[in-house]
């Protein structure tokens, strides 16, 4: 190259030593595979373990057998065997990892295509814009445990980003990260404006006072309006057709939505006569 | 431990020996594959590949050359092998495929950060993104890179140029 190139040696020098942490669960499935692997060259892992769980047992045997002074010799030899019995029980988990993850993935892209034909004539508008949350004070529901794989809640990113099933955190997300984002200022600071909403992606129906309710601000009058709620059983869990509507996170048959990631969409009319079709994910946190 | 006897350690079969070199690798090495791969799912499949590979193949290093450098060669080779089956689904694209841009105008390249790189990188339209991760990070010349691919070198060379400059462009936020 005739000049100097920036480029290159930015990207090399931040790039090429760069380290990204990794998930214990690779190297449980990758342990697996060698230990399965060396069944070629002889010894397979089953054999291996049998054989160390012999030489404990044979040890332990001895202890109680013999007295004293003579058994210290013995014992060092099973004392290295026994590392190798912990590895193995992690094993099997490997492949139920996996296939939880694909599971999840084909659950995601099923309740996507539902809505695949709105999507495609209002892409322009499928950003994501916060409801107005009220708070007020509910009284106490009871706590649920109940866990559905989580997807992280984005507020600001597109809707395209949100619905890609890549995300490494589908799968092994956690309840803590996930919530960060509720107490982010920026869902009550939204204005509607009257061709799109910015649909928030996260509430807490918890009676805490704050975000108990799903709604819409007020700014804007909605002729034809809709909104429904669907589990990931593609169930319609809540519809309104009331643009004031509050939802409180019960379901249509009065139990309460577990917490776990739901979709929602809205179609509505403002009084200009621009129709609005806009979908979101929903996360309920309890 | 020192990289050689952690090799003769994994090729006895010490399974601790085997997990210690992994730890030690598997994040570079993940970063390595998320350069290639488009989704993180896809470069956690290839890590998990490639290192079963070093492993299978350790025997093979002489422990000539750096132990680093060959595990890198594996993982990319990996990568590059994974994307060539990928050609044949490409039909199945990502509704996450959007290209990934800078938001912020008045960034200068001082404070771009590795992490932000690694998403521009990602982003790159794949043609280039290849040659551009080998040529430029990977360190492999133009003539590596043809023979590797089997495209011509002067194919590596303008992807390259074109690839510098889409990232050029992203970079100085036009």
């Amino acid at each position: 190259m005739e000049e100097k190139d920036i480029i290159k040696d930015l990207f090399k020098e931040k790039l090429s030593q760069l380290e990204v942490p990794v998930g214990p669960e690779v190297w449980t499935s990758i342990s697996s595979s060698i230990g399965a692997a060396s069944v070629k060259t002889g010894l397979s892992l089953a054999a291996k373990l049998g054989l160390s769980v012999a030489a404990v047992t044979l040890a332990a045997g001895v202890y109680f057998i013999l007295s004293s002074k003579e058994v210290a010799k013995k014992e060092v030899a099973p004392k290295s065997n026994s590392k190798e019995i912990k590895q193995s029980p992690i094993e099997p988990n490997a492949p139920q990892l996996v296939e939880e993850k694909q599971n999840f993935v084909r659950d995601k892209q099923q309740l996507h295509s539902l809505f695949e034909a709105p999507i495609i004539n209002t892409s322009s508008m499928l950003d994501y814009y916060p409801l107005d949350i009220i708070s007020q004070d509910l009284s106490n529901n009871p706590s649920d445990n109940y866990q559905v794989a989580p997807i992280e809640p984005k507020v600001n990113n597109s809707l395209l980003e949100q619905v890609n099933p890549v995300n490494p955190s589908v799968s092994t997300g956690k309840i803590d990260q996930q919530i960060a984002p509720i107490s982010e200022p920026n869902i009550a600071a939204i204005e509607a404006s009257a061709d799109k909403l910015e649909l928030v992606n996260i509430f807490t129906p918890n009676g805490d006072g704050n975000n108990d309710y799903l709604s819409l601000p007020k700014s804007v009058d909605w002729t034809d309006f809709s909104i429904v709620v669907l589990n990931r059983d593609n169930t319609i869990i809540y519809k309104s057709n009331e643009s004031s509507f509050q939802w409180d996170g019960k379901q249509m048959n009065g139990s309460d939505a577990p917490s776990g990631q739901y979709l929602y969409f809205i179609t509505a009319q403002s009084i200009e006569g621009k129709t609005i079709h806009q979908y979101s994910s929903l996360y309920i946190q309890r | 431990m020192d990289d050689f006897k952690l090799v003769s350690e994994c090729l006895k079969g010490n399974s601790k020996a085997q997990k210690a070199l992994f730890e030690r690798f598997a994040p570079k090495m993940y970063a390595v594959c998320l350069r290639y791969m488009k989704r993180e799912e896809a470069a956690k499949d290839v890590l998990q590949d490639g290192m079963i590979k070093v492993f299978l193949k350790l025997g093979d290093f002489k422990n000539e050359g750096v132990l680093e450098g060959w595990i890198r060669r594996v993982m990319v080779n990996t990568c590059l092998d994974q994307l060539r089956k990928d050609l044949k689904f490409q039909t199945d694209v990502q509704l996450g495929d959007v290209e990934y841009k800078l938001e912020n105008k008045e960034f200068t390249v001082e404070t771009l950060m590795a992490e932000d790189l690694l998403k521009l990188v990602n982003a790159m339209p794949e043609g280039y993104k290849v040659v551009f991760n080998l040529f430029a990070i990977e360190g492999y010349s133009h003539k590596e890179i043809a023979d590797t691919l089997g495209i011509s070198e002067n194919t590596s060379k303008s992807q390259y140029l074109r690839a510098r400059a889409y990232l050029r462009d992203r970079i100085e936020g036009r």
